[in-house]
């Protein structure tokens, strides 16, 4: 699903570089991304998004090399990666509904298509009953789960999540991970960079940390799938 | 691009253009300004070259005068030297019979006074037509060259010169400044989009984020400067339509009435006005909105 080949990427300041980094990540599969602030996980998240490019090495998406790609192609690639961010990015003016249709919308998806998707990803995140409220009516928890919505409404085949529970308590982030965990089991592999110890011990996926720009340990721990809620 | 979303592109561009309103003032102000002294110019410029051409079937011939000592052969010579010059479409010979013929017909009742001359007093001419306005100065330099000339006849080279300059300087100036014009209302317009842009930042984060073409995301903010840009060109055509339909009247107050019969229709002249001023509208608001957006939809630097 992912490839990182011998990618290095080189910054001014040396700040959040990444040095000849390999790895792989299969279809389906739940990462954690850990590593200091500056280990370069943002680094790997935007060469991702291809909001830039690597100084040098591949990197495969889906098949695909997208160091290759056009500028032109960069939207149609972004439709393929959802993503959560720590401070959700909601749109204060529009309610809960608004907020998962907009995702769409600006991708051109037709009203039909809106009005049969949305719902159906408003109650995977549990939001259903909440689909006219605005997000400041809103918990945190709940808020973050718009934000999943969102970034799932057009199918994407990966969702990263970057510092998806930084700003939640830990029983809200326990409960959120319950809902990552329930959409990598329905089939969508997940990136998730976190400085959440609590939530890597407690979830015995594979761990990837960084230090320093370079892959410092690979961890896959047994009995990776865990039951959805 | 589905319709719907046609749609809504337009709709978004009014919304922002309402919401901003002071700054979708100033840059409907600065472009109607514009474009009213591009179209100020544009028709004294259009104007002149139109009292130019009018006058044009005069000051492009010269008629001189022969000496009467000259002899049928000299006068044919020099008749066939001139036609000879470059600046010449075509020459007319009037004998001093035809001229005494014109002057009596001219003078109607009192052509009586004329049968009392013994000789005929008026002169051999030719009439010469230039090629062009432009050609009168070398074609007199070369005249003043041949002899047997008693008098040389053009309608006031300096008039004709001053003319030409008026308007050639008058279009030189005139496109300095509403090129300078244009930039400013560019950079307006481009202002108070990137007040809108500033305004969408979180919406235009998270389309970028779902994958929105850079079109898409483009769209409102295009269509919101290319409202501005319009209804500033419509402001100021309808000024200067005003104006010029008054024009007469103005003319008129200022003592100078005369001009008014050299005057343009207005109708034959405002349609082209719309065309450029719609055009240059639509330029303006879409160049300023595009400069506008451009920073937002780069991407992270490396």
């Amino acid at each position: 699903m992912i490839r990182f080949e011998n990618v290095s990427k080189i910054y001014k300041n040396e700040v959040g570089a990444l040095k000849n980094l390999d790895l792989k990540v299969g279809r389906g599969e739940f990462i954690f991304l850990v590593g200091e602030s500056g280990a370069g996980k943002s680094t790997m998240i935007n060469l991702l998004l291809k909001e830039m490019d690597p100084t040098s090495g591949c990197i495969y998406f889906d098949g695909r090399e997208i160091t290759e790609l056009s500028n032109r192609k960069i939207p149609y690639h972004k439709r393929d990666i959802g993503i959560v961010y720590q401070d959700f990015k909601l749109l204060n003016h529009k309610t809960v509904y608004e907020n998962v249709a907009f995702g769409m919308e600006v991708v051109g998806a037709g009203r039909k298509e809106i009005q049969r998707q949305v719902p159906t990803i408003l109650s995977l995140v549990n939001l259903s009953r909440k689909s006219t409220r605005y997000p400041h009516e809103l918990s945190g928890g709940e808020q973050q789960r718009v934000s999943i919505a969102r970034a799932l409404v057009n199918n994407p085949k990966l969702l990263i999540a970057d510092e998806p529970t930084g700003n939640l308590d830990p029983a809200t982030s326990i409960e959120l991970m319950e809902y990552f965990i329930h959409i990598c089991n329905k089939g969508t592999t997940i990136v998730m960079s976190t400085h959440d110890h609590t939530i890597v011990d407690r979830y015995r996926f594979r761990v990837v940390r960084l230090s320093e720009g370079e892959l410092v340990s690979d961890i896959r721990r047994r009995g990776e799938r865990h039951e959805a809620i | 691009m589905k319709r719907s979303s046609g749609f809504r592109q337009i709709r978004e561009g009014f919304i922002s253009a309402w919401r901003h309103k002071a700054m979708s003032v100033a840059s409907v102000g600065s472009v109607s300004v514009a474009l009213l002294i591009l179209g100020v110019a544009l028709l004294i410029v259009l104007n002149v070259n139109a009292v130019v051409e009018k006058t044009r079937e005069n000051f492009d011939q010269i008629q001189i005068y022969l000496n009467d000592d000259m002899g049928y052969t000299d006068v044919v010579a020099m008749g066939k030297t001139i036609e000879a010059y470059p600046e010449v479409l075509s020459l007319q010979f009037i004998s001093k019979e035809d001229a005494l013929a014109e002057m009596k017909a001219n003078w109607g009742d009192q052509a009586e006074l004329l049968e009392s001359l013994d000789t005929n007093p008026l002169p051999n001419s030719y009439i010469i037509q230039l090629n062009s306005i432009y050609y009168s100065k070398s074609a007199l330099l070369r005249l003043s060259g041949l002899g047997g000339i008693e008098k040389i006849r053009n309608y006031n080279q300096d008039m004709i010169n001053r003319l030409i300059e008026m308007t050639e300087g008058l279009r030189t100036f005139s496109v300095g400044l509403i090129l300078a014009l244009i930039l400013v209302s560019v950079f307006i317009i481009s202002n108070t989009i990137k007040l809108a842009v500033e305004g969408r930042k979180d919406e235009i984060f998270i389309m970028k984020s779902v994958g929105a073409t850079n079109g898409f995301i483009r769209g409102p903010f295009v269509v919101e400067g290319i409202i501005l840009g319009i209804v500033g060109a419509g402001l100021s055509f309808g000024v200067l339509s005003l104006g010029y339909m008054n024009i007469a009247e103005l003319l008129e107050q200022a003592g100078i009435s005369f001009v008014v019969s050299y005057l343009i229709p207005i109708e034959g002249i405002m349609q082209d006005i719309i065309v450029l001023f719609g055009t240059l509208g639509i330029g303006i608001g879409a160049l300023g909105s595009l400069s506008a957006v451009k920073k937002q939809l780069g991407r992270k630097k490396a």
